[in-house]
C-alpha cells in the first residue's frame, strides 16, 4: 500500500497537522494482508518538519511497527527530518 | 544588515503594554495563518534564487520555531496571542524572524524539569536535548533539527533571545548576534533570528 502524502499539502510542518494526517492515513489506507508494507511516497512535498514525521510515523507505527516505511526521496528537509528522529527507513521489501 | 522591520518586532517584544496588534503580513494570530505564510517564504526564497533544497531546509526550520510558539504557549499567551513572522530576502541574504510574547522557554521547561531556574540554562536545554515543555508527551525534537540544520552550513546562523537568556550558534550567529541589541531584560517571550547569505 503507498500513501501519495502530497495529497495531504506540500509544506508539512506542525504536530497538529502531522495527528490529524496520521489518523485520516490509518483509517483509510490499509495494507491488505500483515505482511503488506505501508509505504510514504513522499514525491510532490516540498517541506517537512520533524514534528510533522514524529506525529505521522509514531501513530502509523503504533498500528503497523515496521511495515511503514519512507519510500526514497532526494528532499533534504525529508532526510534531515528522519535523522533527527533516528527513524531512518528499514529497508523495502524485495 | 538588520531591517527595520525586524526593529518594529523587538520593539513589540519589549513593549510594556498597550499593544495594537501588528499588520497582518508581519504576525500570525493564529497557527493556520502562520502556516498559511510559511508557503510565502518557501516561494519568495525561492524567487531570491535560494536552491529548493535550502528553502525546503530553512522553512522547515522557521516552522518548527513559529509552531513552538502555539504549541507551548497555547492557554499561556501573556497578552495578544500569536507569533510575529517576517522576512527580508534578497539576491545575497535571508533573514527570518518569528518572535512570541508567551511565557518563554524557561517557564514551559520547568514542565518537565521542575528544578530547572535559569532562563539561559533553560534555552541551552531546548536547542541541545530532547526535552520538552509538553511533558509527558514525547516531544522535543524540533529544536535539535533547527539547530542541526543550521550548524550544517557555515552561511547560516541563529540567535535566539528568551526571557534573559540569550543563544547563537551556526556560522552567521556571532554575526547575526552582534547585529542589533538582544532584548534580554524579561521575565517572557521568545524571540529567534535565522539568517543565511550567499543565496
Amino acid at each position: 500500500m503507498i500513501i501519495q502524502v502530497s495529497k495531504f499539502g506540500e509544506i508539512l510542518v506542525s504536530r497538529p497537522a502531522g495527528r490529524e494526517h496520521a489518523l485520516i492515513m490509518r483509517s483509510s489506507f490499509r495494507p491488505a494482508t500483515e505482511e503488506e508494507f505501508l509505504e510514504l511516497d513522499f514525491a510532490g512535498v516540498r517541506v517537512v518538519a520533524p514534528s510533522w514525521l514524529d506525529e505521522v510515523l509514531t501513530l502509523l507505527r503504533e498500528e503497523y511497527g515496521d511495515r511503514v516505511i519512507c519510500l526514497p526521496c532526494a528532499n533534504e528537509s525529508l532526510v534531515q527530518s528522519l535523522k533527527t528522529l533516528e527513524a531512518l527507513p528499514p529497508e523495502p521489501p524485495a | 544588515m538588520i531591517p527595520e522591520a525586524l526593529r518594529q518586532c523587538i520593539e513589540w517584544y519589549v513593549s510594556a503594554g498597550g499593544l495594537s496588534v501588528p499588520d497582518a503580513d508581519q504576525y500570525c494570530q493564529t497557527r493556520d495563518a502562520f502556516e498559511g505564510r510559511l508557503a510565502r517564504l518557501l516561494a519568495d526564497a525561492a524567487n531570491v534564487g535560494l536552491p529548493e533544497a535550502d528553502a525546503a531546509l530553512l522553512t522547515a526550520v522557521a516552522g518548527e520555531i513559529g509552531n513552538n510558539s502555539f504549541d507551548h504557549n497555547l492557554g499561556h499567551w501573556r497578552d495578544q496571542p500569536g507569533c510575529y513572522f517576517a522576512y527580508a530576502a534578497d539576491a545575497s541574504e535571508l533573514l527570518v524572524w518569528i518572535a512570541d510574547r508567551g511565557r518563554g522557554v524557561l517557564a514551559s521547561l520547568q514542565q518537565a524539569v521542575p528544578a530547572l531556574s535559569d532562563h539561559q540554562q533553560a534555552l541551552e536545554m531546548a536547542f541541545e536535548r530532547i526535552v520538552s515543555g509538553r511533558h509527558p508527551e514525547r516531544r522535543g525534537n524540533g529544536l535539535k533539527f533547527v539547530r542541526s540544520v543550521i550548524n550544517a552550513d557555515r552561511d547560516r546562523g541563529l540567535v535566539s533571545v528568551s526571557g534573559r537568556g540569550k543563544l547563537a550558534f551556526g556560522g552567521l550567529g556571532p554575526a547575526l548576534l552582534g547585529s542589533t541589541g538582544w532584548p534580554t531584560e524579561q521575565d517572557y517571550g521568545t524571540l529567534t533570528l535565522v539568517g543565511c547569505k550567499g543565496l
